[in-house]
């Protein structure tokens, strides 16, 4: 196969440099780890439909990153862009919310089977940090526990000392415990007696380079009951990967009841929205806690989130999304071993994570994912993946394609491997 | 520790650790230890000790003792580091007869060592010196780093946060490699070892070392343009890089 090149995409970077702290910030960038070596990736995209994207040559990708979660549905979703465009002849940001904000939380309320209630923002530090100011008001305490390497945004209580930019006092009052281990949980709720305000987790581990963890059996359920017994607000951070386990949240697909669940990504195709919804017993907490911002109020968003919801029940998104996702994954998996390569599958499969585990260095997957991206398929390095309901069977034959091809070009660069 | 130990710490392993480069690469150093016998030892009340070893013709800096000691007794961690800003001078506890060599040779080799840590843009013209220069720099650099994720109480946060390993830190165009060895958040620098590195940071030129170890360039610019590239378990390198950052606040 030919691989592609980048001579705009780099042009542009040059540019951005220049303007633009990173040149492209956040995940989104080719310094952040994902993009290695950034020579294999393409940094800027001209346009994207379905699941696929174009950068500025001209390159074509599947891409399986789906803008890090907010692709569901496919890029330009006519049902729901055909919402937000009618919802943007009556009006957008304007002094008084519209009507659509009542009817989206109304379609949150009845789809999200914790919620009694749903308030918006823009993005999942949005949320999630408002969750904790609520967990907070609601209990008079100031404590909260994360899990190890559980990443949450980029607010300062979600980094880590050390991280620049932090100062120590910012995270006084962050604990930690490792996934999965519910005898660390019960020894910080006896250690720090009615003063921990909430215990916050994604549905399942999700981090970066290492796979991916599922909750063991009872995990939820015996955190839900600690939860209830002392007080503490069981917060589900659900940015990643809610509607794409369960329309009714991730908390309902493992069994269990969250008070308060996070969503962004997902939940409007890609148009800027996020919410937090919660249980009644919060409602007058969450009142109380001044927060809002400056589009938070946008109709657009909330047009295209009504019609995202209406469109992944009609499509049963996360039954569709899984079974894409076994597809593809078995046959990257087959695709490996025709090639004397391990190829993990960890977590969820409408957002799987993969790792080559033949060398602890990880430098065999980095080669194959740069090998994969450069014949069309765009994966990253070290992150979990996206399924979303526009990927086709010929968009896998071809992903399977390139996987082989991608293989056959690593095992030429790690001959001792095989 | 103290702030004052950390430095104490960096000047010792980071700083003077140099001598053992600088009496390789620099003939005006090699010349002043050449048919040399005796080692310094540095002790430093409340804070690290070690030796450092010439011997037929190179230096070396240990933990075990050497032929012929000078010994050297420092109040404090502050006296000591006082000492390495030219503002306070040692206690001689042993080696009357030797003291000829520190106040002559040992001195020289230090102002020979102060001259490439401390470039002028003149200096950084000649390659020769920019190549030294810069080696010294990337070894003060690792060790640095050891030293801070050991010590500072910060560093002590992100060095438990590196998984596990060896990241190899090299520059192409020159062949220097230095590693920096991660067990269970305690960091040892080393210039070589026989372990596979899991994180790789290579430079592809003196000049995009320099550049970056200097902070003259906007290192995420080199990323890209692959003069840095990284490869293999980057949450190393980059819990790594979060301890670098804080080397100039110490040296």
């Amino acid at each position: 196969m030919e691989t592609y090149t980048y001579a705009n995409s780099r042009k542009l970077f040059e540019r951005a440099m220049k303007v633009i702290p990173a040149g492209v910030y956040g995940h989104l960038g080719p310094v952040e780890g994902s993009m290695v070596p950034p020579s294999a990736f393409p940094f800027f995209s001209s346009h994207a439909e379905g699941a696929h994207l174009w950068d500025v040559d001209g390159n074509r990708f599947i891409d399986y990153m789906c803008a890090y979660g907010p692709n569901i549905l496919g890029y330009r979703d006519e049902d729901v862009d055909h919402a937000a465009r009618e919802q943007a002849q009556l009006s957008d940001c304007v002094t008084l919310p519209s009507a659509t904000m009542v009817e989206f939380a109304e379609q949150l309320v009845d789809t999200v089977d914790s919620a009694d209630w749903a308030f918006f923002a823009k993005n999942g530090g949005d949320v999630t940090s408002f969750a904790l100011m609520i967990a907070r008001a609601a209990t008079g305490r100031t404590k909260a526990v994360f899990v190890n390497k559980g990443y949450h945004g980029v607010a300062a209580w979600t980094k880590l000392p050390g991280n620049p930019g932090i100062a120590e006092a910012e995270l006084s009052n962050n604990l930690y415990v490792d996934w999965n281990n519910y005898q660390q949980l019960e020894e910080l709720v006896s250690r720090y007696p009615g003063q921990i305000a909430c215990f916050m987790a994604s549905p399942y581990f999700q981090g970066n380079f290492v796979d991916n963890e599922l909750p063991e059996a009872e995990y939820w359920s015996k955190v839900r009951a600690l939860c209830t017994k002392h007080g503490i607000v069981l917060v589900i951070d659900d940015v990643r990967c809610g509607f794409r386990l369960d329309l009714a949240g991730s908390d309902y697909h493992y069994g269990f009841k969250a008070d308060l669940i996070c969503f962004c990504k997902a939940l409007a195709n890609g148009y800027n929205v996020s919410a937090l919804c919660g249980i009644d017993a919060l409602k007058s907490a969450a009142s109380s806690v001044f927060y809002t911002g400056s589009y938070w109020f946008s109709a657009v968003p909330f047009a295209a989130g009504i019609a995202t919801l209406k469109k992944l029940k009609e499509i049963d998104a996360p039954k569709r999304l899984y079974e894409i996702g076994k597809k593809l994954t078995d046959g990257l998996v087959d695709v490996a071993r025709t090639h004397s390569f391990n190829l993990n599958i960890s977590g969820e499969l409408p957002m799987w994570y993969m790792r080559i585990t033949d060398d602890e260095s990880q430098i065999i997957h980095q080669d194959w994912i740069a090998a994969c991206v450069q014949r069309g398929v765009f994966f990253t390095n070290h992150h979990n993946h996206f399924i979303n309901a526009a990927l086709t069977d010929e968009d896998i034959l071809y992903t399977l394609n390139v996987a082989d091809d991608a293989f056959k070009a690593v095992r030429k660069l790690h001959p001792q491997f095989v | 520790m103290s702030v004052s130990y950390t430095k104490a710490a960096i000047n010792l392993y980071a700083v003077l650790r140099n001598l053992e480069e600088l009496c390789r690469l620099d003939p005006q150093s090699i010349s002043l230890i050449r048919g040399k016998q005796l080692s310094i030892q540095f002790v430093i009340q409340g804070g690290p000790s070690v030796y450092l070893l010439f011997a037929d013709g190179t230096c070396k800096m240990s933990e075990t003792a050497g032929v012929r000691p000078i010994k050297l007794y420092f109040r404090s961690t502050e006296h000591f580091n006082r000492m390495i800003d030219g503002q306070a001078t040692p206690v001689p506890l042993q080696g009357f007869t030797r003291l000829s060599f520190l106040t002559k040779e040992f001195t020289a080799l230090t102002k020979r060592l102060e001259y490439y840590l401390k470039p002028s843009d003149e200096r950084l013209k000649d390659p020769e010196y920019f190549d030294i220069h810069t080696r010294l720099l990337l070894n003060t650099a690792a060790f640095a780093v050891a030293c801070i994720g050991n010590y500072d109480a910060i560093g002590q946060k992100i060095a438990q946060r590196i998984p596990d390993g060896v990241i190899s830190i090299s520059i192409q165009e020159s062949g220097q490699q230095v590693f920096l060895l991660c067990e269970h958040g305690v960091l040892k620098a080393m210039t070589s070892t026989s372990l596979t590195p899991r994180a790789y940071m290579i430079f592809d030129t003196i000049q995009a070392a320099n550049d970056v170890l200097s902070e003259k360039v906007n290192v995420h610019e080199l990323i890209v343009k692959e003069n840095l590239l990284l490869r293999g378990m980057l949450p190393m390198i980059q819990h790594m890089n979060d301890i670098l950052a804080k080397v100039p606040a110490f040296v």
